[in-house]
């Protein structure tokens, strides 16, 4: 069965004019189906580049990317993503039905299915009556909650999470984790990104640490961070000294 | 085609319930009643002026909302980030870009033909008519020269920010309006560099005077030879699919910045 | 499958989602009582502007004679009106050629982009003729209010009117806009008293030639053909209508004014001499006046035909 992620030799160089800035330098990685993984790096690390390769949006100077065997850059690739971006924002003249109308469309799912697939979605992510307002009225953590469920409207076997507690309280962060553990326990992978050290620690299986473009940790949660430490500090040893 | 007909109706969407239409439809319907009004030194049953200025004025308004509904689509996703959420489903560029033409296209031919309408009802107002065949080839070769101009203003953002796309687009088809038409009188006189310009101009810009027909309506010359709107409609799909290419050319590739998130 | 439902809210704490709903509930009732407003306002601007536009046409009328740039026109676009008058006089005589502009030299004549606008927009060579002359009198309306004090334009307006178009009432309406608007000008006299001649309102021609005559050269060279020539056909109308009330001497007076300005006109020296003689004329004034506002139609339509730089 093929890896839900597999990413080999991928560099990303940024030029502009006559200074180059190296994003990503041959960053290896092999996530196989059915796990959280975590992937975690200080600010201008390389993470939300390594996600922008995965879905297609830039090209990788050198190396490969594959979603489930297929290669990121062809479209089809994308079709069991779902894919919630680090500061989400959405169509604000619609409203959360519309808009999980309009994104189930576009992954061509038939009417009758898209319907009962939103109201399946709806509660999962907590939105329930506010479903039929416009999303110009609705809150910041009501906004982050109808991004995922657009990302989570195809039913997707991969999910990519930028920063998905990102500015949300307390309440809106349990909701996350749960979200999550509820994905694992239907055999989903979910591939995601935080700053958030304890949310990783609870829902990770497998962990990876980018630091200026480079892997500097990866394993699994339980065995990558050494006794008697925290992940904190652990991220702190090895970002510091690569 | 279901992925770009689900942009297309999101632009519909959008441009409804922004309500420009609207405005320059009751803009237009205030124009001509004023029109109407006008003392012609106590002379009755004249009615040609008011076709001539209506229809100039339903060119000019739906330029307008072509140029500037289309010149903020591509930008506004890239500002609002909404940009990534959309290509990271199973959406290709170049249907991204097909889908937003598409609504953006309709709607301003949906607003041309509301203005059509207003403008043939006060016509008949006035005890004017229009022959009805000329009318449905005048809106015909109308629509697809808003087809040209959003797919221009769209090729434009691609690349540039609203504000600078819409004025390129404007510059363009400003050009290709006013400009291309009197080239040939231009060409007699020029020579040299201006001759080398204006040549230049001629054969690189749309030709939008081909799908003019204004003056058959308001002059009742009757309908142009569907052999001939035939031709210019395939011209006018042709400039349309050039300038599409050039847009596909020049986003397939683009990195998106953070926009406004940053 | 293990669904997640909305965490209750804790006893003791605030709801807060509860209150951030309420808050962009009570924002988006203000948004929309402030789009309702905006339309209203619409509306209001909508009426106010058809109202100041029926007010606008009226009061044309109305106006005194003034200095043009207090009228409204001028306060808005400055200028500019006077480009936009011009541009509607074009216009005026692009309706006269049932919509086509004139013919000028162009290069790129094989093209396909000429051959299908010509087929598009066709271009033919056509005048308008009666009843739908009246389709270029709009323009001629909308270039007179840009431009009040162009007299061509409102010369042309009564020709239209009182020719093609069969309302010579109408055609004195304009001539008297044009005298309010241009109260100096000799040849607005003269349009009028041309038009009261045709009309057989000896009285009023008679007024007419003589205020023309009382302002000739207005704000023209004295000394141009076409200044002679307008004075020459006032003295002639004037001196006609004298001879036609029997006042020989006058009628003489002005035709020898004619010789000061033409001195090689032998018919108004055959005139003269024979009024001099006490002889009757072979054409009776009434007939003569009768000719040369006949010429004068025909000088004109023959006029509309001339295209400077056509091809």
């Amino acid at each position: 069965m093929d890896p839900a992620i597999e990413v080999k030799d991928l560099s990303v160089v940024f030029s502009s004019g006559n200074k180059e800035f190296t994003a990503l330098d041959g960053l290896n990685l092999s996530i196989p189906c059915g796990q959280v993984f975590g992937f975690l790096g200080p600010n201008g690390a390389g993470k939300t580049t390594t996600m922008h390769v995965l879905l297609g949006f830039i090209s990788a100077t050198r190396g490969e990317a594959r979603i489930f065997g297929t290669d990121v850059r062809e479209s089809i690739a994308r079709r069991r993503i779902g894919y919630l971006s680090e500061h989400p924002d959405t169509y604000r003249f619609l409203t959360g039905r519309e808009l999980l109308t309009m994104a189930g469309r576009l992954f061509l799912i038939g009417r009758r299915q898209l319907a009962s697939r939103i109201d399946e979605i709806l509660p999962l992510v907590g939105i329930g009556e506010a479903a039929n307002r416009k999303i110009a009225t609705y809150s910041r953590g009501m906004m982050q909650r109808i991004c995922l469920a657009q990302a989570l409207i195809n039913d997707p076997d991969l999910v990519i999470l930028d920063e998905p507690t990102g500015g949300l309280d307390p309440i809106g962060r349990m909701d996350i984790r749960k979200i999550i553990a509820d994905l694992k326990a239907r055999g989903k992978t979910v591939f995601f990104s935080s700053h958030e050290l304890s949310e990783v620690e609870l829902v990770c299986d497998h962990l990876a640490i980018l630091s200026k473009g480079r892997l500097v940790a990866q394993g699994p949660a339980s065995k990558i961070i050494p006794p008697g430490e925290s992940l904190e500090k652990y991220f702190m040893k090895v970002v510091n000294n690569p | 085609m279901t992925r770009i007909l689900t942009i297309a109706s999101t632009v519909w969407m959008e441009i409804i319930r922004k309500k420009d239409v609207y405005v320059l439809l009751i803009l237009l319907g205030t124009l001509l009643m004023a029109l109407v009004s006008l003392n012609v030194f106590g002379l009755g049953g004249t009615v040609k002026y008011v076709k001539d200025l209506g229809l100039l004025m339903a060119l000019i308004f739906s330029w307008i909302l072509g140029v500037n509904i289309s010149s903020r689509e591509l930008p506004s996703e890239e500002a609002q980030g909404t940009v990534f959420p959309l290509l990271a489903k199973p959406i290709t560029r170049a249907e991204l870009i097909c889908g937003k033409w598409l609504g953006t296209w309709s709607i301003a031919s949906a607003a041309t033909l509301l203005f059509y309408i207003l403008i043939t009802g006060v016509v008949q107002f006035k005890g004017g008519t229009f022959n009805l065949a000329a009318l449905l080839q005048a809106f015909i070769l109308h629509s697809l020269t808003l087809g040209i101009i959003c797919i221009i203003a769209i090729a434009f953002s691609t690349r540039m920010n609203q504000d600078a796309s819409a004025a390129m687009a404007y510059v363009v088809t400003g050009t290709a309006f006013f400009v291309v038409p009197r080239i040939p009188e231009l060409m007699a006189q020029a020579t040299g560099f201006s001759a080398n310009v204006l040549f230049l101009l001629y054969n690189l810009l749309p030709h939008f005077e081909v799908f003019d027909m204004r003056k058959r309506l308001v002059h009742d010359f009757g309908p142009a030879s569907w052999k001939m709107v035939l031709i210019v409609a395939c011209y006018g799909v042709l400039i349309s699919l050039v300038f599409f290419l050039a847009a596909w050319l020049a986003y397939r590739n683009k990195r998106f910045s953070r926009g406004n998130l940053m | 499958m293990a669904c997640i439902q909305k965490q209750a809210v804790l006893p003791g704490q605030p709801d807060v989602t509860a209150t951030e709903t309420g808050n962009t509930m009570k924002q988006t009732e203000a948004r929309d009582l402030s789009a309702i407003r905006g339309w209203l306002m619409l509306i209001l601007l909508g009426v106010i502007s058809f109202s100041v536009s029926c007010w606008l046409s009226v009061s044309t009328w109305t106006l005194q004679a003034a200095d043009n740039r207090s009228s409204i026109a001028g306060m808005l676009l400055g200028e500019g009106r006077l480009a936009l008058s011009g541009h509607f006089y074009e216009l005026a005589d692009e309706y006269f050629h049932g919509g086509l502009e004139h013919q000028t030299k162009e290069a790129f004549r094989d093209s396909l982009f000429q051959k299908a606008a010509g087929e598009i927009s066709p271009r033919r060579h056509i005048h308008l003729s009666g009843a739908e002359t009246s389709e270029i009198i709009p323009w001629l309306r909308l270039a007179t209010m840009m431009n009040p004090s162009n007299v061509t334009i409102y010369l042309d307006t009564a020709y239209w009117l009182s020719s093609e178009s069969g309302r010579p009432d109408l055609a004195e309406q304009v001539l008297l806009e044009a005298q309010v608007r241009n109260p100096s000008s000799y040849k607005v006299q003269l349009e009028r008293g041309r038009l009261f001649l045709q009309e057989k309102r000896i009285k009023d021609a008679k007024q007419a030639f003589n205020a023309g005559l009382a302002l000739w050269p207005g704000e023209d060279k004295p000394d141009t053909f076409e200044a002679k020539d307008d004075k020459a056909s006032l003295l002639i109308y004037r001196a006609l209508i004298h001879e036609a009330e029997e006042e020989r001497q006058e009628a003489i007076t002005c035709l020898k004014g004619i010789l000061n300005l033409f001195p090689e006109r032998t018919s108004i020296k055959d005139r003269i001499k024979t009024l001099e003689e006490g002889k009757e004329p072979s054409l009776l004034a009434s007939q003569v006046w009768s000719d040369m506002l006949k010429k004068d139609v025909q000088t004109k339509s023959g006029d509309r035909c001339k295209h400077p730089g056509e091809e």
